[in-house]
Formats: structure tokens, C-alpha cells, sequence
């Protein structure tokens, strides 16, 4: 049971990481602080969850990364999008929009 | 950056992924700060929200695909670590190993060299031989060489068909300072390049070297040209004396054609001292090759066909034969296919048993690490990864082991080499090739996995809360009862299967070296005194007065050779026979018609085998006369015989052989009839385990093998008689000097040979056997001081507590006992071949292993039950 809302909850997160860096390079930090921002505080993310998530998008090829100096001076890992990665973002929010689209209906007629 | 580079630099990876959350940590704080935290509780604070920072590393790491390889080799590392820890651990489980993957390595290989190399020609695989048969008597026989004329012009599913002669022809070799014995055989031309063999040096024979008449030639044997010649190949055009005719050797086979391993010297069909046209004679070997395209079942349908052609033209040679074609293989592979299956299977059993007995081991001994494995889940480990990291440490542990087990495999080939029968030197071909080192590595592979998966399943399985709440005292985890039986019972089992095998075997053996031979075996001397041969063609010139006179003459020089030999102090007795006695080959007997009783149809008269005696071979051998006389000098030139009691009884069984005439040219329609003066004892003339057969013996002429009885060491008088041989002929090469108990342990050597290698591993399985039920039962006693000491303090006797684990300890041996004895039968069908004067299924053998296994069995349970017994209430109780 816990399992399966573990994997609810990292797809969706996988998806919001795609939207985030599809903005334009950012760090793992910001990212974490963004999502908090963009959800008015509703997610908190889980730092054990984030940065495994990354690590995981970067390997499958739809995130990539480059070294290069924050805005504190510090070198920072930097991810990006790839072209995998636009396409996977694309595909992610199609499922979403369907699944939102699927439990509402099914909300809606239980009613 | 690629998944090798990444592998290879890991500690720069793992640098970046310290400072990427480093990184993270900082901002935090920093941003804490800014908050208007001190900076020692901004840095708290950014810690705690961070939480485990290894938990996190760790699920980075995992979460990329190259982490298979690069946490292989990290476990692989810790693997070597903890067996270095457990120095004895380490050594007991890879010495099991070592053992269970040696015996299979050692087995392999021969198996390799012997059933699966492919041969040395050119295309192996559609290269055939054509046999005759006679079922049931002979399920293969060689063709007779007019079959094979006809044969090789008419087949149509053979593009080629070459032959050599079947019996091996002795010479005497003349050109040195002493006569040498060497043994040849006879191919047609086509033989060598249908088989792509390439000389070593000079050239193989022309197609006209196939007909009578052409110069006479002969090739020589690598083996032969090295011991001989040294070598050298300026031996290629020089003449050799063979029963004093010379030849030119013409060339030098390569050391890889070993279609046939005896001769020393092959001649030209051309030299075929007997007739080529003529189909009663199974003499001739054939190799053929199929034409492209054409199946071996297809060949045979059309040789079907060819035989009954000829049953139709020579019904008298061929009522009954059959025709059998048959992929080509190496000779000696099917003496030896059973006995190596067999003994595959033996050291396959002392396998598993090695692997059960390393399951126990990794199952106390994670257990034992329950703790660690606790923390190590506790620290973010999955299951999976856990038991990936177990498993890989006992493929550590077994590739450990393996490697040990070549070394054995090494020296057991060398031992194997050295209990190998003569006949089967084809073993000694054996060593540790490529893809010898390749089945080892896979069987390694398996073992380990087999060996790590279950202990790894279980130890996957423990309850992280149970095990960090208790103390130091490990728990035992459910349903691990239930698997220390099932590896008892298995190992049971597993060792008694091979047992049934070895004790079949061993008795068999037994039997048959209580099988009387029939003749006197102790200090008796053999040897071997050859005479030229006069071919068949050159000896039918003669008239039969001629032949007679050279009988005498020769039966008279054996006579004179025997006398004196007679004279020598020591010496008992002595006599001559053509053939020895326990031979393996079947040399001469013929079809024999009775005088005065109904004459059978040509293919299935009796069959006699026939033997060429000097006066006082019965005598020197101790060979009883039953009835009638033994032979005297005036026999010589009559048509005169002896026969065996076996004979005798079968077609008088009125007991009046005496006197009656047989017909020993019965095939030839010139008949030749022979009077029976006397009846001996019978003489097992092809072994111990073999059917007794008719036996004809003549009178006179020049007999090969001389037999001397001795007071003493037979071996002592060798040289003196030896001595006498070449005074009184001194051309002839005196050969194969061997005592009669030699011949006779010769015989049995294969059988031999089976029964003891499997005796020795079966004795491997029961051992390994013993100490792992040892050591399952030492366990679970280990892990139950508690419950005993509780049941000892409530009032339990110390003989209950022992009965308790003994009792365990036989329901367990019954379970297994009977688990095994299933086994053993289904098993054991498979090894009737290898059987003699004993059934698959007999009761003793199978009773006597049964109890032998019990009595291990309940040995290896009462050291941890006497333990058991002495447990201390106290002091077991002192640790809850």
C-alpha cells in the first residue's frame, strides 16, 4: 500500500522536475525551493526524494547536467532538458491531464 | 560522460554527488541565516530538513543503470573482505567447493577429450562407418572385404568409402641389432585423403597401390617413427624388413590420425595377404562421407537395400547380418561413453551436495551477520540490493573455490592418467583446455548462485524490528527448521544414489574376479615368440605335403624351445597356445557343422573358436582333461582335436563326444573334418565376465605364446628363458613378457577403473555428506541451547533431550534414506551395461548402503546431541 503511493508520488514528481528545468538551467536547490514556491507551500519536497529523482532523469538521458558557477560564486550542478526530455514532459502532461481528467469524471458520476 | 567512464572514475562521480549536496546544505544555511538563525542552528536546521545524507547518496548511486556493474565490483570487493575476516569459514566452504568443482572438472575434461572433441579430419561431421551385425550375438561387427567392394562402387549417399583391415597384423621387424615385433594393418589408397589427413613427411599411397602386384610400400606411425627412428625424416625412401620382405616407407602419419592407435606400420591394400572378393570374413573397417545433403537415416535406408542385395547373391554369409551406418567416433568413445555418463553423474551429485553443504553454511553465517544486515537495511539497503550483495559474495566464495578445484582437477587428471587401462589411453589425451576452463567457470557461475540465492531469500526476509530489538541474541527466523531438514534430507539422498552406484559396480567387480579362468593364474610367465607369417596365398601353393612338412618342422622347433625352457631350475612346466587366454579380440573360430546331426542354415551354425596348442599346454596351464587324452606328437599331422567340456555337454550330451566328426569349413565348399580325441576343462578365452564359448584346439605347428609355470617369482626367470629363445632362434624378437596375474588384472582393468572412481567419489559424496549434516545438526542444536535448557529446567532428562535430536536426526536419515533409495532406482538402469553378476536392483547392495547412510547419518547427529545433552540450564539460561 505505502509502496504504491510512493510511485504515485514520484511520477508526479518526475513531472514537476521536468516542468521546473524546462524553464531554464537550475540547481537541485532551486528546484526544491521552486516547486515549494509554485505550489504555495502544498509540496513539500523531500530532499531524499529529489535528488535520487535527478540522478534517475539525468540517466534516462531526459535531464542533463553541466558544472557551472551559482550566483554565489560556488560551482553548482546545473540540469537542463534535453530534446528526450521535452518529449517526455510533453508525454507526462498528456497522462496527467487524462488521469486528472479520468478521476474527476469518476468524482463527478459517484456523486 | 559514458557508463564505462563512469565506472572506472568513480571517485570523481562520487565526488560531484558529495559537492551537489554539499551544495544543497549550504544554500540552506545560508538561507537560514538570512532568516536570522545562528549560523551553528541554520546549519542544524538545513541538516535535519536534508535528512540522511547516505541514505540519499545511496538512492543516487542506485538510481543510475551503470550501478549494476560498479555495485557488482564494490560487492565483489566486500565480498573478498568479509571471507578474508572469516579466515575458516573461507577455508571449509572453498575447500567444498573445491572438491564438488574439481571432481567435475576433472570429469569434464576427460569427457571433453574423449566424447566431445570433434576428431581430427576435415569435416567431421559427415564422415560415417559402415558396420555389419548380428543380432543379438554381435550388435557391431566390421564388413567382409567383398561387401566393401561391391559397397563403395554401388552406394549412391556416399560420395567416398575407404577401408582398412579390422585385425591388426603382427611382423617381425629384422633391420636392427635385435628382431623387434610391430604390429600393422592395411588401408585402401583413399582412406588418408578422405579424411584430409596430411602426412607428416613423405607421401600416403597411390590408387594403384590398391591392386595386388604393385611395389611394396608402407607408411609409418608418428608414435613409431619417433621411437623407432628417432624421428628422423630421412627415414621416408629406406627400406624396412617386415617377416623378411622389405618395403619402402613412403611417409609418416601425422600424431593426430588416430583412427586406429595400434599399428606401428600401415600397408597398402595391394599387400592384403588374403582375398578381397570374398564376403564371409568380417575384416574390413569402412570410413565413408556423405554426400552433401544427404542424412545419415537416408545412408542407411540405401546400405539396408545394398545388404539385402547381397543376402540375395551369398545367402549362405548373410543370413541374419544386418547394416548398420554410423556417424564416425573415435573408438575408444564408445568403450568409455558409459562409464564417463556414470561417473558425470556421480561427481554432479557430489555437487550439490557440496552446494547444500555451503547453503548451511551461508545460512548460520548470515544469520550470525543478522545484525549487520539489520543496520544495513535500516540504512536504506532494498531487498534486492541485499541480496545482489549476497549472492555476489558467494560467487566470491565459489570462483574461490573453483579455482582451488582446478588445481585439483589438474593432479586428478595425472592420477587419472596413471589408473587408466592400457586399452582406454585415450584418457591420458585429457587436459585442462579452453573450454574445459569454460565449463568450470559456468559450473562456478551456478554454484554460486544456487549456493547465495536461498540463504540470501532468507536472510532478506528478517524482521529489522525483532533483530534491533534484541540484544546480541540472534533470532531464528521462521521456516529455517524446515530448511535445515529439507538440506538433510537432500544430502542424504544425494550421497546414496552415487553409493547404490559404486557398491553395484564394486560388486560386479567382486563377481567377476571370482569367476573361475578355467587354467592356472598364479606364477605363471607369459611371453611373446612370433614367426614370420606365410600369407594365405603363398601357403595355398603348397602342396599338402608341403604343409605338413612345415608344420613339423615348426611345431618341432616350438617343442624344442619348450624342452629346454622345461630344463631351467624353477621352472614347472611350459607350452605354447596362438592366443592367449582373458584376449579381447576375436580372432579365429569358425562355423562348425556336426557329423551325423542336422545341419542348420549357414547363418546361425554354432560357432567355435579356435585355438593352435603345443603338446603340453594343457599341462603347463593346469587345464583338466575331462575326457579322452591329451595331444601327442603322431597328432600332428592328423586331423585331430580337442574340445572344451562346454562343447561337449551343448551336442553330445550323452557324454559321447569322443570319436565324433565335426565339419570346421562349413562356409567353404571344400569340407575339413575333425575327429574329437579329448574333452578339457573350460577356459574363459575373452575374459572373466564373458559368455564361456565353444572351444576347437588343434594340434602342432608354431605356437606364438609361450606359458611357463614357475616354483617361484615367475618374473625371475624371464631373462633365463628369454635367453633360450634366441639361442635356439635367433631371429625371432621375444615380446610382451608378462605374468599371467598381470593378464588376468589387465582384463578387468575397465572395470576396474569404473568401480574404484566411482567408489571414490561416492565415498567424496557420503563424506561431504556427513560433515554437512554434521554441521546442520551442530547448528540448530547451537541455536536451541535456549528451548533445551528451558525443557532441562522444567525437568527434561538428559537422555530425553539426546533421544530428541537423535530421534530428528532418524526421521530425518529415513526420509532421505527412502528419497534416495527412489532415486537410485530410477537411476541405476542407466548402468546395467556396466553390470556383471549382478542385478540394478539388488536388495544387499541396496540394503547395505541404505544402513551404511543411516549409521553416517546418525554418527554425524550424536556429537551436537551429546552437546545438547550436557547444556547447562543455567548457564543456557543465563543469556535471555
Amino acid at each position: 500500500m505505502s509502496e504504491e503511493r510512493q510511485d504515485f508520488l514520484k511520477g508526479t514528481l518526475d513531472m514537476l522536475i521536468l516542468k521546473i528545468v524546462a524553464l531554464g538551467p537550475i540547481h537541485g536547490y532551486a528546484i526544491s525551493q521552486r516547486i515549494q514556491q509554485i505550489s504555495r507551500d502544498v509540496f513539500q519536497v523531500q530532499q531524499g526524494s529529489l535528488y535520487p529523482a535527478l540522478h534517475r532523469l539525468e540517466d534516462r538521458g531526459w535531464l542533463e547536467a553541466e558544472w557551472k558557477e551559482s550566483e554565489t560564486g560556488r560551482e553548482a550542478k546545473f540540469y537542463s532538458l534535453t530534446k528526450k526530455g521535452q518529449r517526455r514532459l510533453r508525454a507526462e502532461r498528456a497522462n496527467w491531464a487524462r488521469l486528472t481528467g479520468a478521476v474527476a469524471m469518476i468524482l463527478r458520476t459517484a456523486e | 560522460m559514458g557508463k564505462f567512464e563512469r565506472l572506472f572514475r568513480k571517485s570523481r562521480a562520487e565526488k560531484q554527488l558529495d559537492a551537489e549536496l554539499q551544495f544543497h546544505i549550504e544554500k540552506k544555511t545560508a538561507e537560514n541565516i538570512s532568516a536570522g538563525m545562528t549560523p551553528e542552528e541554520a546549519l542544524r536546521r538545513a541538516r535535519i530538513e536534508f535528512g540522511a545524507i547516505e541514505g540519499v547518496k545511496e538512492d543516487c548511486r542506485e538510481s543510475r543503470r551503470a550501478n549494476i556493474a560498479e555495485t557488482s565490483l564494490q560487492d565483489a570487493r566486500y565480498g573478498l573482505r568479509m571471507l578474508r575476516k572469516n579466515a575458516g569459514f573461507t577455508a571449509v566452504a572453498a575447500m567444498t567447493l573445491a572438491l564438488g568443482i574439481g571432481a567435475n572438472t576433472a570429469i569434464f575434461s576427460v569427457i571433453q577429450a574423449v566424447l566431445l572433441r570433434p576428431l581430427p579430419y576435415d569435416h567431421p561431421e559427415n564422415l560415417v562407418q559402415v558396420f555389419s551385425n548380428y543380432p543379438p550375438v554381435f550388435p557391431r561387427l566390421s564388413i567382409s572385404p567383398g561387401d566393401f567392394q561391391d559397397w563403395q562402387r554401388q552406394t549412391k549417399s556416399l560420395s567416398e568409402m575407404a577401408a582398412y583391415a579390422e585385425i591388426i597384423a603382427g611382423f617381425n621387424l629384422t633391420d636392427g641389432s635385435e628382431p623387434d615385433r610391430v604390429e600393422g594393418s592395411y588401408a585402401t589408397s583413399n582412406l588418408f585423403p578422405l579424411l584430409g589427413v596430411r602426412p607428416a613427411a613423405g607421401r600416403t599411397f597411390a590408387p594403384e597401390e590398391d591392386k595386388p602386384g604393385s611395389a611394396p610400400e608402407a607408411l609409418l606411425s608418428h608414435r613409431f617413427w619417433v621411437s623407432r627412428f628417432g624421428a628422423d625424416p630421412s627415414v621416408v625412401g629406406r627400406t624396412i624388413t617386415l617377416d623378411g620382405k622389405g618395403y619402402t616407407v613412403i611417409g609418416v602419419l601425422p600424431a593426430s590420425f588416430q583412427l586406429e592407435r595400434r599399428p606401428d606400420v600401415w600397408l597398402s591394400m595391394g599387400e592384403y595377404p588374403d582375398d578381397l572378393s570374398e564376403h564371409v570374413h568380417h575384416g574390413f573397417d569402412t570410413v565413408g562421407r556423405l554426400k552433401p545433403g544427404v542424412t545419415l537415416a537416408q545412408a542407411q535406408a540405401e546400405f539396408v537395400n545394398l545388404n539385402q542385395q547381397e543376402a540375395k547373391a551369398y545367402p549362405d554369409s548373410h543370413k541374419n547380418f544386418g547394416v548398420e551406418v554410423r556417424a564416425l567416433e573415435d573408438p575408444s568413445a564408445g568403450k568409455l561413453r558409459g562409464t564417463l555418463l556414470v561417473l558425470l553423474g556421480a561427481v554432479g551429485l557430489v555437487l550439490l551436495i557440496a552446494c547444500a553443504n555451503i547453503v548451511n553454511l551461508l545460512l548460520a553465517r548470515n544469520a550470525a551477520r543478522e545484525r549487520e544486515i539489520a543496520l544495513r537495511t535500516a540504512l536504506g539497503a532494498s531487498p534486492r540490493r541485499l541480496i545482489r550483495q549476497l549472492v555476489t559474495e558467494s560467487l566470491v566464495l565459489s570462483f574461490f573455490g573453483g579455482a582451488v578445484g582446478l588445481l585439483l582437477a589438474a593432479g586428478g587428471i595425472r592420477v587419472l592418467g596413471a589408473l587408466v587401462p592400457a586399452g582406454l589411453a585415450i584418457v591420458r589425451e585429457t587436459s585442462l583446455n579452453g573450454s574445459v576452463l569454460a565449463f568450470t567457470a559456468v559450473v562456478c557461475l551456478g554454484a554460486g548462485i544456487l549456493c547465495g540465492l536461498l540463504p540470501a531469500l532468507q536472510a532478506s526476509r528478517t524482521n529489522l524490528n525483532n533483530v534491533l530489538k534484541q540484544g546480541s541474541k540472534s533470532t531464528s527466523a521462521p521456516g529455517s527448521h524446515k530448511v535445515h531438514n529439507a538440506l538433510v534430507i537432500s544430502e542424504i539422498a544425494l550421497a546414496l544414489v552415487p553409493l547404490v552406484g559404486a557398491g553395484l559396480l564394486l560388486k560386479s567387480l567382486r563377481q567377476t574376479l571370482e569367476v573361475a579362468p578355467g587354467f592356472r593364474i598364479q606364477r605363471v610367465l607369459t611371453m611373446q615368440i612370433s614367426q614370420p607369417s606365410i600369407s594365405r596365398e603363398d601357403y595355398l601353393k603348397l602342396t599338402t605335403e608341403q604343409q605338413i612338412t612345415l608344420g613339423n618342422k615348426q611345431a618341432l622347433e616350438f617343442e624344442q624351445v619348450a624342452e629346454q625352457v622345461r630344463a631351467l631350475p624353477g621352472v614347472e612346466d611350459a607350452g605354447g597356445i596362438d592366443d592367449l587366454p582373458l584376449g579381447n579380440e576375436l580372432r579365429q573360430a569358425s562355423r562348425f557343422v556336426i557329423e551325423g546331426q542336422p545341419i542348420p542354415d549357414a547363418g546361425v551354425r554354432p560357432v567355435a573358436q579356435t585355438r593352435t596348442v603345443s603338446l603340453t599346454y594343457f599341462s603347463a596351464l593346469q587345464i583338466p582333461l575331462v575326457q579322452g587324452r591329451a595331444f601327442l606328437q603322431n597328432d600332428w599331422p592328423l586331423q585331430n582335436i580337442v574340445i572344451n567340456d562346454f562343447m561337449a555337454r551343448r551336442f553330445w550330451p550323452q557324454g559321447d563326444a569322443l570319436g565324433k566328426r565335426i565339419n570346421l569349413c562349413s562356409l567353404d565348399p571344400k569340407p575339413c573334418w575333425f575327429s574329437i580325441i579329448g574333452i578339457v576343462g573350460n577356459v574363459h578365452q575373452f575374459g572373466l565376465d564373458t559368455a564361456q564359448t565353444y572351444d576347437v584346439y588343434f594340434p602342432g605347428g608354431w605356437t606364438p605364446y609361450l606359458v611357463i609355470r614357475t616354483a617361484s617369482d615367475p618374473l625371475e626367470i624371464a631373462a633365463a628363458a628369454a635367453g633360450i629363445v634366441h639361442k635356439v632362434m635367433p631371429t625371432l624378437p621375444v615380446t610382451q613378457v608378462l605374468t599371467m596375474d598381470t593378464l588376468v588384472a589387465d582384463s578387468v582393468s575397465a572395470r576396474r577403473f569404473s568401480a574404484v572412481l566411482t567408489g571414490v567419489f561416492a565415498g567424496l559424496a557420503l563424506l561431504l555428506a556427513g560433515v554437512g549434516i554434521y554441521g546442520v545438526m551442530s547448528y540448530s542444536v547451537g541455536r536451541r541451547t535456549n528451548e533445551i535448557g528451558i525443557r532441562m529446567a522444567l525437568g527434561a532428562q538428559p537422555g530425553s533431550v539426546l533421544g530428541m535430536i537423535m530421534g530428528r536426526g532418524a526421521r530425518l536419515a529415513l526420509a532421505g534414506v527412502a528419497l534416495g533409495l527412489a532415486g537410485a532406482l530410477a537411476l541405476t538402469r542407466y548402468l546395467a551395461s556396466l553390470l556383471f553378476g549382478v542385478q540394478p536392483k539388488d536388495p544387499v547392495t541396496y540394503g547395505a548402503v541404505a544402513a551404511l547412510v543411516i549409521v553416517v547419518t546418525l554418527a554425524a547427529c550424536y556429537v551436537p546431541a551429546r552437546r545438547a545433552m550436557r547444556v547447562d540450564p543455567m548457564v543456557a539460561l543465563r543469556y535471555e
